[in-house]
């Protein structure tokens, strides 16, 4: 005893060490392997604490600063300010005047970020509150979720949230097993089952025995890893008996408790380590393509003006050196600074450079932020979308130029409400009823019936059927409603004396809520495995004998019952057409019976139209066959070789010559319009991939009830699970591809394929076919899988905009790696829909989203950023073309004050009203987009490209040269008056920077779609503001421009000069416009038909795709876990494996 | 509330699509075109009503050319109705450079004492009374043009400072018929409202200032000249002159070889839109031109494309 002891106490008594004492976080908490005891909390290792806010109080500011001034454009900004202050430079008498726009933009985006981050930390802060059940020695206080810590035993409830990844110790269930939702980290909604080690179920017994020292236990276990499907350790009780754990035992943060009440389990990874924050990608800041081009012309702008600066002071340099004698009334003597010639060169060049300084124009970053911000608002204000949440506007335009589209299956195409739709029984078929036929169920009648979830079935001839004894399908029917309501793993509950269905799978649930529907009501199992059904006040019981599980390769289901009254014994199988059909017992003439063909047909019928079907089936087994059957099976189930195939092999030997009883379909709903929007996405160019989790059948399913497959669809299939077979595979389907270039292709491909397929030296093939297939189908990917497809197709094409649309938090990595991410606010919780720029209700709002406010947005927003330039030039060059009549001498011809007005009174209002309410076309129009494809101008990059730009340019360019030099030669030549006055240099100059706010906002008016009372408000009140201000510049004295207003006013030339400019201007530039678009609607009108209904070709070949059935069903699938489990691995072979992960040798 | 509602609505929503019709294009520019023109030529018209008389070089037809010193030429007039304009042209001149257009003050010039600092910081390099020029140094020169020598400190702050002041157009004119005096009006040359405001006085003006801010000639010379070559108003004649010899006599103070320059006499008289403007008769008949031809660039168009182009505008 005390020896024991004494072990006791060696076992349990060591220092803990998982902790590198030296290096940054990853390497002093996650690169060694972790050793610890329960209920002693290794507090050298970080809490359970999150943060995902980038700023303190503290360090906001500086942090803050750094970042604004790390933004190239704010330190030109800076730079300009600087020039401005050197009074030999400066042209505004030494004043940094740049910085008050300066200091107001830095301010706005600081507030910007500073609230986006409170919002951020109150998020952290609410989770990392949430209280928590622990441990403490003696009983279970509740701490908040923040404090927890490594090596504690928590206690989680039914329906909690799982605070950190656990190892189970102890459940409420008898056998240790619990149920988790995992929806949160793969979006999956069935169930997962977890178990308590057996080892450990024998230790802890009861709820308080944790405290006890004999209780406690060692668990080694590997370092943090980002592997959702993994983890490996052992257990070490003080008996020191070793077990090894597994991802079985395990339960990631995040999931959420089902079906049982609570469970205990020990904290083994906290806050960062924990691997669902481990798997979430930080979020990168996104810029959309128009904004990377606008850098690009930023920086050609800025060449030019550098370029054009340059040439000023070196011809201004050039030509004071040749007059240098001549210019005695500037009074430069030879030993002033200003004879040197070099000296003049930088002096000019400086002056030069301030009087450019809004060729690069600062109004733009802040005007297309806050417009951007305005049509986002607009968006979601859209009573034709519901609510939508715009969390990124800075991508509004990117919406208008997608090309490439990936979504999610479950809830995004799909509600994931599986519902019954039709059964067939022998030949009848039954639910195929119409509302207003007789047979049709109506809503009044329907009250009458059990109240059920997930069937829509109105047929009351199944009804009669069942009710009457006589009816020629009585027991037919029977039977196989029967079969349905005991041939499944669904475990029924009373809960306040209503019974409750538990099941793993959405399908079987149907199924069974059918059965009770039409009066076969499942009441549930005892403890010694009695199934029993009530069926008009009589209760059926049924002996569970065996069930043979779902697996991807049997393809079904089989329960083997007997029948408590009769001692029969009865084998019932549901599963895929293909499977269960070829092992019927029928003879060759009955299987070219009308029956079967019927059952054929619908089978495939169905599949078009993307129901989920089954085939039911069932075998009655002889006694003395079963008895012998089952002592074979009994030793396979206990033998310890080749146990599994052993087994199935017997299985196998049963599930044969089968009876076939019917087949049910089942919709797995689609969402309101899904096939529609996809229709129309396809049609107007844009290739829709359909990334799931789901099995490859549900896949194909879905692809034709959403018509992403149809039958004129060539389908290549590629779901190889070895790397040489997947690559000749693809050959293969090269090869095929290039056969038939006129046909569409669909490629079908899944996780374990792709991930093959994604190998650098593959990738090539891969990227081929994706582009020669008009829809591709990725199932069981996995959510790093989804993202690594993305960045691929990024990386791949450079010019291809993607956008992702998911629901659940499987989809944050494909969303985050897309250049649009749209989250659906579906049931699946709420982390798609923050991580994403867009959230929506539902997919058929991405139409809408797309079509119109992309469209839209890409097109103001091209416009808006070209005319930002545009005007700049227009208020800039006219200085540079007066150089010529000033030599160069870097004279402004502005008021100092008014020109800094510029960008924010007189030419900034006009372009933003446009920016956020013009309308190229009615919204529904453009919606629907079936006049035109007014779409393919985004994804083709039509409105905002070099040309365009250039073209900008070249207008701002011709009609500065007017503005400049028609205003001189109009006033300044010549007397003006009868008084004999002349005109003078600012005089002219006011002129001029009149008729440049005048053409910079009738030029809005020139490519404005629609006039609103607010744009022509805006235009009078930009040109108003302007003469206000000068009426009050005209009544300063100090001011140059000092009483020019009534000189300029008696002036009759003033106003001939500015018709002649406006009318010029004016004119040219609408006749170009008007020239461009017309055109355009002829060049359109040549080109006919525009928009192609896709031909009828003669060279198609007839596809004949296999039968499709449409089987599809969805469960827990025992090999799953293992199989991700590889999965994961593979992908260990693949990636850049993380530093911690080298150090780690597993057990 | 609903009212408001109603009147944002309006003010956002309310949308006219701006669409012409290509008829109506064709006839807008045409009409445009027809009035540029018309206007052009009637310009023209007027600019030829116009006398103007430009003495080239004038300091060149006294010989020997000698500085500060009075000199006088005969000139053959035409008639000439009244008012008739007298000025005077500078070639080569660039008071619209950036060095010498900054160089002034103008609080001084308001009549206010300005500091050293300022007067650093805005009439480099004409600050003190030793920087000015030399005839400028001991002397004020009255509302009248009348000079009256006085003292002042090299070292005090030259009021008006600034290259432009410095550089003060200072020939004056008389011009005479056979021994009879023309009367030159040299008052109301400058804007109104210059002199006196933004033009002023200081106190003492006459012991601090080398130049009485309110001479016209000053106030019309501070007035920057926007191109190279420019006229300033030196006089008014208020009768009409007959033809004949004139007799021009001028002090030829102001000596364009210093900026390698030509200053030119410009006798003017007026029409209703001022004087003479060429550069307005051309520019109006050749936007005019150019409207027409748009117009006729549209109607081809239209012709050619047959009516299915007339009919979709956009």
């Amino acid at each position: 005893m005390t020896d024991k002891l004494y072990e006791f106490s060696t076992l349990f008594e060591y220092k803990y060490e998982n902790v590198n004492p030296k290096g940054n976080y990853v390497q002093r908490f996650q690169s060694k392997n972790r050793k610890i005891t329960s209920n002693r909390p290794d507090y050298e290792l970080p809490n359970n604490s999150i943060q995902t806010s980038k700023y303190t109080l503290i360090n906001f500011i500086p942090k803050q600063l750094y970042e604004q001034f790390s933004k190239l454009a704010n330190i030109y900004f800076v730079i300009i300010g600087a020039l401005q202050m050197i009074p030999e430079v400066s042209i505004s008498s030494g004043v940094p005047t740049i910085y008050l726009p300066l200091s107001f933009i830095i301010l706005i985006s600081g507030a910007k970020d500073f609230y986006e981050d409170y919002k951020r930390r109150k998020s952290d802060n609410e989770e990392n509150r949430q209280p928590i059940l622990t441990y403490d020695g003696y009983k279970f206080v509740t701490i908040p979720s923040s404090s927890l810590y490594v090596g504690q035993i928590i206690k989680v409830n039914q329906d909690e949230v799982i605070p950190a990844d656990i190892l189970i110790l102890r459940s409420s269930e008898q056998k240790g097993i619990c149920y988790v939702e995992t929806k949160s980290l793969d979006g999956e909604t069935n169930l997962k089952q977890k178990n308590v080690h057996i080892d450990l179920l024998q230790t802890y017994i009861s709820d308080d025995c944790f405290g006890q020292e004999d209780k406690r236990i060692i668990l080694k276990y590997q370092a943090p890893t980002p592997y959702l499907y993994q983890f490996i350790g052992e257990t070490t009780t003080s008996q020191q008996k070793v077990s090894a754990m597994n991802f079985n035992n395990f339960i990631l943060r995040g999931c959420n408790l089902r079906n049982v009440k609570y469970v205990f389990g020990l904290v083994t990874y906290t806050g960062k380590d924990t691997k669902i924050i481990m798997n979430s990608t930080i979020a990168r800041s996104k810029r959309s393509k128009l904004e990377q081009q606008m850098q690009k012309f930023i920086l050609i702008i800025f060449l030019t003006q550098l370029i054009l600066c340059i040439i000023a002071s070196i011809v201004y340099a050039i030509s004071f050196y040749n007059k240098r004698n001549l210019l005695s009334y500037l009074d430069i003597e030879s030993f002033d600074n200003e004879y040197n010639i070099a000296y003049n060169f930088f002096v000019r060049f400086g002056n030069w450079i301030l009087i450019f300084t809004n060729f690069v124009p600062i109004s733009l970053l802040v005007t297309l932020e806050m417009v951007k911000f305005i049509q986002g608002k607009f968006m979601t204000l859209d009573d034709r979308l519901n609510q939508p949440k715009v969390q990124s506007s800075n991508l509004n335009e990117e919406l208008g130029q997608v090309e490439h589209i990936f979504s999610d299956k479950t809830g995004t195409l799909t509600c994931n409400i599986m519902e019954f739709k039709q059964i067939i029984i022998g030949n009848q078929n039954y639910g195929d009823v119409i509302e207003n036929q007789e047979d049709y169920l109506s809503n009044d009648e329907i009250l009458s019936y059990p109240q059920v979830t997930n069937v829509d079935f109105r047929d009351k001839k199944l009804i009669e059927a069942i009710q009457d004894q006589n009816h020629f399908m009585h027991k037919q029917v029977k039977d196989c409603l029967i079969m349905l309501s005991i041939c499944h793993t669904v475990i029924a509950d009373q809960k306040d004396n209503k019974l409750i269905y538990n099941a793993t799978s959405p399908d079987e649930l149907a199924l069974l809520n059918f059965a009770r529907f039409v009066g076969f009501e499942f009441l549930g199992s005892d403890e010694n495995g009695i199934k029993r059904v009530r069926f008009n006040n009589e209760i059926l019981e049924f002996q569970l004998l065996e069930v043979f599980e779902f697996t991807s390769q049997r393809k079904r289901q089989s329960i083997l019952v007997q029948i408590r009254n009769s001692k029969e014994i009865i084998l019932y199988s549901k599963g895929a057409d293909s499977i269960l059909l070829s092992e019927t017992k029928l003879s060759q003439k009955e299987l070219q019976s009308e029956d079967y063909h019927n059952l054929e047909n619908k089978l495939q019928e169905y599949g078009k139209v993307g129901l989920r079907t089954l085939v039911l089936c069932k075998r009655i087994i002889d006694i003395q066959t079963y008895q012998e059957w089952n002592k074979r099976y009994q030793e396979a189930a206990q033998s310890l070789e080749n146990r599994e195939e052993r087994m199935q092999t017997l299985q196998d030997e049963l599930e044969k010559n089968y009876e076939i009883l019917g087949a049910t379909a089942i919709e797995d709903k689609l969402q309101q319009n899904v096939a529609d929007t996809i229709s129309a996405i396809k049609q107007a160019g844009i290739k829709v991939w359909v990334l799931t989790g789901d099995k490859i059948e549900t896949a194909i399913n879905i692809g034709y009830s959403c018509q992403l497959l149809t039958n004129e669809l060539v389908q290549h299939v590629i779901d190889e699970k070895m790397e040489s077979l997947v690559v000749e595979k693809l050959n293969e389907t090269i090869g095929l591809i290039s056969k038939q270039p006129h046909n569409q292709h669909a490629l079908i491909i899944s996780g374990d394929a792709l991930l093959h397929s994604l190998k650098p030296h593959i990738r090539k093939n891969m990227i081929q076919i994706g582009e020669s297939c008009n829809v591709v189908l990725c199932c069981r990917v996995s959510p790093k899988q989804k993202q690594d497809v993305v960045t691929l197709i990024r990386n791949q094409k450079k010019n291809v905009c993607t956008l992702a649309i998911g629901d659940g938090a499987n989809d944050v990595n494909m969303i985050t790696a897309a250049h649009v991410g749209v989250g659906i606010r579906g049931v699946e919780g709420q982390q798609a829909s923050r991580a994403a720029d867009y959230s929506v209700q539902e997919f058929q709002e991405l139409r809408r989203l797309l079509f119109y406010h992309g469209r839209e947005c890409y097109r103001r927003n091209s416009t808006l950023v070209c005319y930002t330039f545009y005007k700049n030039i227009l208020v800039v060059l006219p200085q540079f073309w007066y150089g010529i009549l000033s030599m160069y001498s870097a004279q402004s011809l502005y008021d100092t004050f008014i020109y800094q007005l510029f960008n924010i009174l007189y030419a900034a209002l006009p372009i933003m009203i446009y920016g956020v309410f013009d309308e190229e076309h009615d919204a529904d129009i453009l919606t629907e987009n079936t006049q035109d494809n007014y779409y393919e101008q985004g994804p083709q990059g039509k409105l905002f490209n070099l040309k365009i730009f250039l073209f900008w340019v070249f207008q701002g360019l011709w009609q500065t040269s007017i503005i400049c030099f028609f205003p001189t030669f109009c006033i300044s030549s010549n007397f003006i008056d009868d008084n004999g006055y002349m005109q003078h240099l600012w005089a002219q100059g006011t002129m001029i920077f009149g008729l440049v706010i005048v053409v910079c906002n009738l030029k809005v008016l020139i490519f404005s779609n629609v006039y609103t009372p607010a744009l022509l408000g805006s235009i009078s009140f930009s040109m108003i503001s302007y003469l206000i201000s000068w009426i009050i510049l005209d009544n300063i004295s100090q001011a140059e421009a000092y009483v020019v207003l009534e000189s300029l006013f008696a002036t009759p030339n003033f106003h001939f000069g500015n018709i002649l400019v406006i009318v010029t201007i004016v004119a040219i530039d609408s006749a170009i416009n008007l020239k461009l678009r017309k055109m355009m609607i002829a060049s359109k009108k040549k080109n006919q038909p525009i928009y192609q209904q896709p031909e009828k070709n003669d060279q198609v070949i007839k596809v004949i795709n296999r039968a499709n059935t449409g089987f599809a069903f969805n469960y827990l699938d025992v090999d799953e876990l293992e199989n991700q489990e590889k999965i994961e691995l593979y992908n260990l072979e693949n990636q850049v494996v993380p530093e911690n992960f080298n150090n780690n040798n597993i057990y | 509330m609903s009212d408001s509602k109603g009147f944002l609505h309006w003010l956002f929503f309310k949308k006219w699509h701006p669409v012409p019709s290509v008829g109506s294009t064709i006839a807008l520019f045409s009409i445009i075109g027809v009035i540029f023109v018309a206007l052009g030529i009637v310009i023209t018209v007027i600019n030829n009503n116009i006398q103007e008389v430009t003495i080239y070089k004038y300091d060149q037809k006294c010989s020997p050319v000698e500085y500060n010193k009075k000199c006088s030429f005969m000139y053959k007039l035409d008639n000439m109705k009244a008012p008739i304009y007298f000025y005077y042209e500078l070639e080569n001149f660039y008071q619209n450079h950036r060095r010498y257009v900054k160089s002034k003050s103008s609080t001084q010039l308001s009549g206010e004492e300005i500091s050293l600092s300022d007067a650093e910081k805005y009439c480099d390099p004409i600050i003190y009374n030793k920087d000015l020029e030399v005839w400028q140094q001991d002397v004020y020169v009255t509302e009248q043009n009348i000079l009256i020598p006085t003292e002042r400190k090299p070292d005090d702050i030259a009021s008006p400072c600034g290259l432009i002041a410095k550089s003060f157009f200072n020939d004056t004119y008389t011009l005479s018929l056979e021994e009879k005096n023309i009367v030159l009006n040299q008052t109301g040359i400058s804007w109104p409202n210059d002199k006196g405001k933004k033009y002023k006085r200081a106190p003492n003006s006459e012991s601090t200032q080398w130049i009485d801010p309110e001479n016209e000639h000053f106030i019309v010379w501070m007035r920057t000249a926007g191109l190279p070559t420019f006229r300033k108003l030196w006089g008014r004649i208020e009768q009409d002159l007959e033809e004949g010899e004139y007799t021009f006599e001028f002090e030829n103070n102001y000596n364009p070889q210093m900026f390698a320059g030509a200053k030119n006499i410009v006798l003017s008289t007026s029409g209703p839109f001022g004087g003479k403007n060429l550069f307005l008769s051309i520019a109006f008949i050749v936007v005019g031109v150019i409207q027409l031809l748009i117009a006729l660039a549209f109607l081809i168009k239209k012709i050619r494309a047959g009516n299915s182009f007339g009919q979709k505008n956009e």
